[in-house]
């Protein structure tokens, strides 16, 4: 829930180009989406440019937002949307693509043994840190699937790569991060 | 052991970094290098007004002090006016005038360029009224306009200290939804009997279940993040009701009767497939005439006002059609097999009238309104006995029937 009558007061202003306006919703979801941003790209002052790209579209489509559905979830589409046009253009690798073997689905048990973990809780730090690890293809789609809630069909749409290199680079994803906090869970113990 | 996908998304739901000024002084710049590149008539226009005013008020003056003076004086003015608890807020926001107030300075000795700066209309449209104002009436008027409009700026008022407001709810039943609304600018907490606390964030509202039996308390967290209590209701348990059901139904009274029983010490109401009856004893017998499924429920309100209830489900395999049979014999040595008369009728005291017909002509060949006297296969109209191997129309109407039976009954019966 937001409070409609002080962002409604706020997106007023912003479509009236007042700076004022812009910096209070700025202010209002800067943490919120530069910890969205830190997750798709690791290296934190390419996550601010990206944040701030994300906002002036967030300024420049204001016009359209109707208010019938949650603001920050509007907000946070774009955010994400502009992150992953920024890993996209970014080509550094074949990112969305890994390789051959991603496109094989692995046997169900071992998904389903990967999914579980010797933890009980997990600091969002922590889980960022591990997120920033992963290759960005295991990346991307593990946060659109399990921290955006998208679908395999939509990340698929999304990413242009088909739902069945969606499911096997979330399971993947799941199993390298089991990796990274195994490990990071025995140096603490250590 | 945990799901990894929980695990995450459990660990970075709400998750944020900490706001940065800086972060916005660079939201900002790029803001202007955006807005600098794209002029349009509009702003030009609002620009070279603005431009105007502020050159006539200069010359207006008279001064040999620079815009640059005028704008440093008015905002160690500002500075000096105004106490507030938001000065780091304010101080954020002079910063970025102050910026804003530079940049337009060292562009206004061309009212063309000037012009361009589309970007920072309002703020220089607030400057020129401050300036006038400077002009006019002296400094003590100066006290009022920029802070009256930070106070109402959006982001102001969450850092004003306001007295709290809370609605005191009423006690509620367990299992019940309850919604409480924050007036206040300041999160105010929601804590459970067992100590779980909720936040309501400023002017938002929260919607639990109360799964909890005991008292709730609402209420803020004080600077040693204690939690201390405006104002509390109770969550009442409400007092079980359990039903028990026969597993088939009673025909003693000529009556399709269900016996259910419900365990209560408060008054019961019964309800029938969803309809309310007249019924309130715990022990009840309930009539299920037609085929089909039943559902009974009972409820009750304790003194809280708290419902329990409890239901029981049955099916009744075939109509009510008082008990008849569908044959009998006038030779029979067994007597109960000489005569027709429905077993119902026998044993309700219920007033009726029941007539035979042949269905060969559709005479009426006989009636009676008394349940000693049943049909022995005389044919009233002939006095003789009718013909062997034939069915017969039997047809009861009821005087008084009861609640939910129909008043008519018909069969065929034969006569061997």
């Amino acid at each position: 829930m937001e409070n409609i009558e002080k962002l409604k007061e706020i997106v007023e202003g912003c479509l009236q180009n007042k700076r004022r306006s812009q910096e209070a919703l700025f202010q209002m979801f800067y943490g919120k989406m530069l910890a969205v941003c830190m997750r798709y790209i690791s290296d934190q002052d390419t996550a601010q440019e990206v944040l701030q790209e994300g906002f002036i579209k967030v300024f420049d489509k204001l016009e359209v937002f109707d208010f019938k559905g949650s603001f920050e979830g509007w907000v946070r589409r774009i955010v994400v949307n502009t992150a992953i046009d920024f890993i996209r253009k970014a080509k550094r690798a074949p990112i969305l693509k890994d390789n051959d073997n991603d496109f094989k689905v692995e046997a169900s048990n071992e998904i389903e043994e990967n999914e579980k973990i010797e933890l009980i809780e997990l600091r969002a730090e922590k889980a960022v840190e591990a997120i920033q690890k992963l290759s960005p293809a295991y990346r991307t789609v593990f946060n659109l699937f399990v921290v955006e809630d998208y679908s395999h069909k939509e990340i698929a749409e999304m990413l242009g790569i088909s739902e069945g290199t969606s499911k096997s680079n979330l399971s993947k994803a799941k199993k390298n991060l089991k990796q990274i906090l195994t490990e990071e869970f025995s140096n603490i113990r250590e | 052991m945990r799901d990894i996908e929980d695990l995450f998304k459990e660990s970075l739901k709400d998750h944020q970094l900490p706001y940065s000024e800086e972060a916005w002084s660079k939201m900002n710049k790029k803001l202007d290098a955006r807005s600098s590149g794209a002029s349009n008539g509009l702003k030009w226009m609002l620009g070279s007004v603005g431009a105007i005013l502020i050159v006539a008020s200069y010359l207006f003056m008279g001064s040999d002090e620079t815009p640059r003076q005028i704008q440093a004086e008015i905002i160690k003015a500002e500075k000096e006016s105004v106490q507030t608890t938001k000065e780091k807020q304010i101080e954020a926001i002079e910063k970025s005038e102050v910026e804003v107030a530079k940049q337009q300075i060292e562009e206004e000795h061309s009212v063309h360029r000037f012009g361009d700066a589309g970007c920072c209309d309002d703020v220089v449209e607030e400057s020129i009224i401050e300036e006038v104002n400077v002009k006019s009436s002296g400094s003590a008027e100066l006290q009022q306009p920029v802070y009256r409009e930070v106070a109402i700026d959006p982001i102001a008022k969450d850092e004003i200290k306001s007295p709290l407001y809370f609605a005191k709810p009423q006690d509620h039943c367990l299992n019940t939804d309850f919604s409480y609304s924050n007036v206040n600018d300041e999160s105010i907490y929601l804590l459970s009997p067992l100590d779980d606390l909720e936040e309501i964030a400023p002017k938002e509202s929260l919607e639990v279940i109360l799964d909890k039996k005991g008292k709730y308390q609402i209420g803020t967290l004080n600077q040693d993040q204690e939690f201390e209590e405006f104002v509390s209701f109770k969550v009442h348990e409400p007092k079980d009701i359990q039903l028990t059901a026969n597993d088939h139904l009673n025909y003693e009274n000529g009556l399709p009767e269900l016996n259910v029983q419900a365990f209560s010490d408060l008054q019961i109401n019964w309800i029938l497939n969803g309809e309310k009856t007249t019924k309130q004893s715990n022990v009840e017998n309930f009539y299920l005439f037609d085929k089909g499924s039943y559902i009974l429920k009972a409820t009750t309100k304790d003194i809280n006002g708290c419902q329990s209830e409890d239901q029981v489900s049955f099916y009744v395999e075939k109509n009510y059609n008082l008990l008849a049979v569908n044959a009998f014999t006038p030779n029979s040595l067994d007597e109960r097999n000489t005569s027709f008369m429905p077993y119902a009728l026998t044993k309700r005291d219920a007033a009726f009238k029941m007539i035979i017909i042949d269905p060969s002509n559709g005479a009426v060949i006989f009636e009676t309104m008394n349940a000693n006297q049943p049909w022995t296969g005389i044919n009233k109209n002939t006095g003789e006995v009718v013909e062997g191997n034939k069915s017969y129309v039997w047809k009861v109407v009821l005087q008084n029937p009861e609640n939910g039976e129909s008043p008519e009954y018909m069969g065929t019966v034969v006569r061997l």
